[in-house]
C-alpha cells in the first residue's frame, strides 16, 4: 500500500470529522472492497466509528462478510435514502458504481466522498490527460454513434429501433406488443439490442431483423440521437429515456404499472389483457432434463438472480431449497455465467433462454425472483411463484409495479413479497398450497 | 444526416462549454464549496416556469445547495424570482443562442452536477414526460416537482404572499399571486 495515500486518507477523514460530516450518528459505507477500504475500516473503528458495510456493484460478493463487516450491493446498502448515510470511496474508477450512486442521490462531495485523492500527475501526463477530458471522450462517443448508425443503415435501409438496456424481460414484452400488432411495428424496421441474450430473446419472440450491439455502441447511438434529435431517424423504445429522463419518480409517486409505461410512453396504444398468440418454437427437452437427472413434474427450478432488483438474502433460498428437498422435490438452480453460483443443496442447471419455457414445463415448478427470466417462463404450464423483494425506498411497491397481473400471457403466476433479509419460511404458506395442487401438471 | 451535421452539433456544444466556463469564472464557482446550483430557464412565457420557481427553494434544500444562480431570457422570471426565493444570488440574462449552446453541451454529457435545466421539454428526450399528463392524476406541477426536481411526494406549495403590493408591477403581482389556477 502506498504510504502517501494512507496519509492522505488520514487527513481527509480528519477533515470530514472536523467539519461535522462524519459524526457518531453517521452510517458509514465504504466502497469498493479493496485493501484501502479494509485499512480505512480499521482506522474508523479505532476512532470509534462503525462501518455499516462495503458497497460493491457486482452481485457475486454480496451477502458475504469481511472481518465482520457485510459486503452489500449498492442498492441494498443505499436504499432507502437516509440523511445519516455516507459513502467513503477509496477508488473512484468504477464509473458504473458512481452512476448508480448518482441515481440514488448520493452526490459527490455531498453524500459520497473520495478519501484517496489521485497522485499528482507529471507535466507530460497532465498534457496527455487533456485528451481524456470528458468533452473529448463524449465527442468521440457521438462520432462512434454516427459510424454505427451508418453501418447499420447501410446494411438495411430501414427504421432503427434502439432498445438501450440489457433486459430480456423487456424484450419479451416488446415481443408481446409485436405479436399483438401495434402500429409502431407495422413498418420495416431493425431492432437493435445490447448483448447476445437480448438478441436471442428478440429472435425467439419473432423479431425478423435484429442487430446485436455492444453497450458502448448502443450508448453512442443513443447519444447521437439526443444530439441530433429529429434529424437522426433512429428511435429509442424504452419508457425510461436515458440521460435526460424526467419520468422515473413520477411513475413511482403516481403508482404506474410498467406495462402502462410502455403503453403510454412508447407505443401509444394499450397492450390489453387478452392472451396473445406467440410464435414460440417448442423444444424437446426430455433428453436434456434426463441427462441432468430431473424428475418430470417433481422438480423445482429456483431462479434467485436478478439484474435490476435488489437481491434477496441467500439464506432465504437456502432454507427454501432445504424445505423443498425435505418434501421430496428435486431442486435445481438456474444460474448462468461465472458470477451466479448454485444455491447450497441444489443441483446446477444452466438453462438456455429459448428452452426455458419447455424446461420449466418439464420440471413442473418454478420459484424465482422477479426478473427477465421470470417473464420468459410466465406463460409455461407449471406452478409458478414469483418473489418480490420488499424495498422501503419506493412509493410504489415492486410487486405492484412489476406485477404479472397486467401481462396478458402470464397465467397462474403466484406473487409474493418478502423482505430482503427474509427467511425461507415466508414461502411455506405458498408451498402448502403447491402440495395441495398435486404434481403441477 | 451526415458527418457535417454531427460536427456542427459538436461545435455548438464546444461553444456551450466556453459559455459555461465564462459563467463559472464570474461566479467563483470553484471556491463556492459546491453549494451554488445553476438553474437554466430556457423558455420564455412558459407556464411551467412558475412551478420551477415555486419549488426552487425545496429543491435547493433537498440537494444541500445554499444559493442558486438563474440563467434566463424570460422577463417575468427576471422580475419575479425574488418573490419565490431569497436564495437566488444572481439572475443572468442570456440570449437564445447562448442558451441553445449550453443545452447542446448538456446534451453531450452532464458536465456538472450543479447545473439543472428547468424545463419539461429541454434537453431533447425530456418532452417524453408530457405524455403522462392526465394519466393517474399527473399534472404539470407534479412533473416539475417529482419529475425534474425529484422532490417526491412533497405537498403542493401555495403561491407566495407579497406584503407591499402597491410597489409591485401589477403584471408581476398577478403572475406571482395568481396561484396555480392561472398557470394550468
Amino acid at each position: 500500500m502506498n504510504e502517501e495515500i494512507l496519509k492522505l486518507m488520514d487527513e481527509r477523514i480528519a477533515q470530514l470529522i472536523a467539519n461535522g460530516t462524519i459524526t457518531e450518528k453517521t452510517i458509514l459505507y465504504l466502497s469498493p472492497l479493496n485493501e484501502y477500504s479494509l485499512q480505512l475500516a480499521n482506522k474508523l473503528k479505532s476512532r470509534g466509528f462503525r462501518v455499516a458495510g462495503y458497497c460493491i456493484s457486482a452481485n457475486n460478493a454480496a451477502h458475504q462478510e469481511v472481518y465482520g463487516v457485510p459486503v452489500m450491493d449498492v442498492s441494498e446498502a443505499l436504499i432507502p435514502f437516509r440523511k445519516e448515510k455516507i459513502v467513503l470511496l477509496t477508488d473512484a474508477s468504477d464509473t458504473t458504481l458512481l452512476k448508480q450512486m448518482d441515481f440514488l442521490e448520493y452526490w459527490h462531495n455531498v453524500k459520497r466522498f473520495w478519501v484517496t485523492e489521485p497522485k499528482p500527475l507529471s507535466f507530460w501526463k497532465r498534457r496527455l490527460q487533456r485528451a481524456k477530458r470528458p468533452i473529448f471522450v463524449e465527442s468521440k462517443r457521438v462520432l462512434t454513434g454516427y459510424r454505427t448508425f451508418q453501418r447499420l443503415t447501410a446494411a438495411q435501409h430501414n427504421q432503427l429501433y434502439l432498445f438501450p438496456h440489457r433486459s430480456i424481460g423487456d424484450i419479451y414484452l416488446l415481443g408481446l406488443y409485436l405479436n399483438k400488432g401495434v402500429q409502431l411495428f407495422d413498418r420495416d424496421f431493425t431492432l437493435c439490442v445490447v448483448g447476445n441474450a437480448c438478441g436471442t430473446v428478440a429472435k425467439y419472440m419473432g423479431f425478423q431483423k435484429v442487430s446485436v450491439l455492444t453497450q458502448y455502441e448502443m450508448d453512442s447511438l443513443c447519444r447521437l440521437k439526443l444530439m441530433l434529435q429529429d434529424r437522426c431517424s433512429a428511435k429509442i423504445i424504452h419508457y425510461h429515456y436515458i440521460y435526460h429522463t424526467a419520468v422515473p419518480q413520477v411513475l413511482d409517486t403516481n403508482h404506474f404499472h410498467f406495462i402502462q409505461c410502455y403503453d403510454t410512453l412508447v407505443f401509444g396504444e394499450p397492450l390489453g389483457t387478452k392472451p396473445i398468440r406467440l410464435p414460440l418454437k417448442e423444444y424437446d427437452v426430455s433428453a436434456l432434463c434426463e441427462e441432468y437427472g430431473m424428475a418430470k413434474g417433481k422438480t423445482v427450478i429456483l431462479a434467485p438472480y436478478a439484474k435490476s432488483l435488489p437481491q434477496i438474502h441467500m439464506k432465504f433460498w437456502e432454507e427454501l431449497a432445504e424445505e423443498l428437498s425435505a418434501q421430496g422435490y428435486q431442486v435445481f438452480t438456474n444460474c448462468n455465467g461465472s458470477t451466479e453460483i448454485p444455491i447450497k443443496g441444489t443441483s446446477y442447471m444452466p438453462i438456455s433462454l429459448e428452452e426455458a419455457n419447455s424446461i420449466v414445463e418439464y420440471a413442473g415448478y418454478f420459484i424465482g425472483i422477479r426478473s427477465g427470466f421470470a417473464d420468459l417462463v410466465c406463460g409455461a404450464k407449471a406452478k409458478k411463484i414469483v418473489v418480490y423483494p420488499k424495498c422501503k425506498g419506493y412509493k410504489t411497491k415492486l410487486i405492484d409495479f412489476y406485477s404479472f397481473q397486467n401481462i396478458p400471457n402470464a397465467v397462474g403466476v403466484d406473487e409474493i413479497e418478502v423482505p430482503l433479509d427474509s427467511s425461507g419460511s415466508a414461502l411455506s404458506r405458498k408451498l402448502k398450497a403447491m402440495r395441495r395442487g398435486g404434481d403441477g401438471q | 444526416m451526415n458527418i457535417l451535421d454531427v460536427t456542427a452539433e459538436l461545435m455548438k456544444s464546444f461553444a456551450g462549454k466556453l459559455y459555461w466556463k465564462r459563467i463559472t469564472r464570474k461566479l467563483d464557482y470553484k471556491e463556492s464549496n459546491g453549494d451554488i446550483a445553476v438553474v437554466l430557464f430556457p423558455h420564455t412565457n412558459e407556464e411551467t416556469n412558475y412551478y420551477f420557481l415555486l419549488y426552487l427553494d425545496d429543491f435547493l434544500k433537498q440537494r444541500n445547495f445554499t444559493r442558486a444562480v438563474i440563467i434566463t431570457r424570460d422577463d417575468m422570471v427576471k422580475k419575479s424570482y425574488s418573490f419565490f426565493s431569497h436564495n437566488v444570488q444572481q439572475c443572468i440574462t442570456a440570449r437564445d443562442k447562448k442558451i441553445s449552446r449550453l443545452l447542446m453541451f448538456y446534451s453531450l454529457f452532464h458536465f456538472d452536477g450543479r447545473f439543472f435545466v428547468a424545463s419539461l421539454t429541454q434537453p431533447y428526450g425530456r418532452e417524453q414526460c408530457l405524455q403522462l399528463l392526465g394519466i393517474n392524476e399527473v399534472t404539470k406541477e407534479q412533473l416539475v416537482k417529482s419529475g425534474v426536481y425529484q422532490l417526491g411526494n412533497l405537498p403542493n406549495r401555495a403561491a407566495p404572499k407579497i406584503k407591499r403590493k402597491k410597489q409591485v408591477d401589477p403584471a408581476v403581482l398577478a403572475y406571482v399571486t395568481g396561484g396555480r389556477d392561472s398557470h394550468e
